[in-house]
């Protein structure tokens, strides 16, 4: 049906999807690729840097603007290492994309962000850097999952399949 | 995992109620490829009509009663093929009993489902929260990717 082609062919989809860095974040990424990539596909990858809450209370109750300042460009480093992890890739599969860093609680900002920029579908892992292992779901994807205007996809990694046996 | 261009076998769960047919739509008009095979998974629940209060304890009623959700499930099932027909996409219908998220689970593993489709809410009335139990059971549970599909609706309700 030429109607159903055109309409593939000419839509652009803005597809967010958050990167936390993780493996399980780095898998969800290459599923989409594998599965669900169209080429006219607006990727934005999303990264979380500030938490909100980003220093222990110590740094700050020590007053000490050596350790802070220390703390803050070991943090930066942190986030430029994600951000290129997550560019590199995006480049192996050949995928133009947009690198997006975010601020704030992490759910709650993948889900604005995809508002605003008026994303179709918001792709995520099924957990994050947490270690807590009680669910098959993190406690941001949940969120995602729960508070998203838009349709979610939640990506399983393989390996939870395997541990759980 | 990855179908890398093959088919994707993907399973939609429909339970009749608008959102799964949103989800099935959104699906198709954003998400699918030429080559998938879409498996529409229906489980339909008897418990529903014979905890219904009108039935007492003739034997009559409830049988009547159950030969028409059976009719109603046939025809909503029927329906369900042709969708396929009109899209022109190889699958199937499923019709399986028993509890809708671990029935969801199960079909999907033993189809060899790469995704899972599913609409946020179902039948239930209550709207306290953004999404139904049976999709937040399939998506703790499952253990291939879970596309929700967040009806539209919602995000105008939710507004206030």
């Amino acid at each position: 049906m030429a109607d159903s082609e055109q309409k593939q062919d000419s839509e652009k989809r803005n597809v967010l999807i958050a990167m936390d860095g993780s493996k399980h974040a780095i898998f969800a990424f290459e599923w989409y690729v594998a599965n669900i990539f169209q080429p006219n596909d607006n990727v934005i990858m999303a990264h979380c840097a500030e938490h909100g809450v980003n220093l222990p209370p110590t740094a700050m109750m020590a007053g000490n603007p050596t350790v802070i300042q220390a703390m803050m460009k070991e943090h930066e480093e942190e986030v430029m290492k994600v951000f290129k992890t997550i560019d590199a890739l995006a480049n192996k599969h050949n995928i133009k994309h947009t690198l997006e860093r975010l601020t704030g609680p992490p759910g709650e900002a993948v889900v604005k962000a995809a508002e605003q920029q008026n994303c179709e579908l918001i792709i995520a892992g099924s957990r994050g850097h947490g270690s807590l292992r009680r669910t098959i779901l993190g406690s941001v994807s949940d969120y995602i999952v729960h508070h998203a205007h838009v349709p979610v996809l939640i990506c399983k990694h393989e390996d939870e399949h395997h541990k759980l046996k | 995992m990855a179908a890398e261009g093959n088919e994707r076998i993907v399973l939609i769960a429909m339970d009749g109620s608008e959102y799964s047919d949103y989800a099935f739509e959104w699906f198709w008009t954003h998400f699918h490829k030429d080559n998938d095979r879409v498996i529409l998974l229906h489980v339909p629940e008897y418990h529903t009509v014979v905890q219904s209060p009108m039935v007492m304890a003739d034997v009559t009623v409830i049988t009547e009663m159950m030969q028409e959700e059976e009719r109603r499930i046939k025809q909503f099932l029927e329906g369900l093929g042709q969708k396929l027909k009109d899209k022109k996409v190889g699958g199937k219908v499923k019709s399986v009993g028993g509890n809708p998220g671990e029935v969801i689970c199960k079909v999907a593993n033993e189809e060899g489902a790469h995704l899972i489709v599913t609409g946020t809410r179902g039948m239930g009335k209550l709207r306290r929260t953004f999404i139904g139990s049976i999709s937040d059971y399939v998506i703790h549970h499952s253990h291939v990717p879970v596309l929700v599909c967040r009806h539209k609706d919602h995000h105008e309700q939710q507004k206030h």
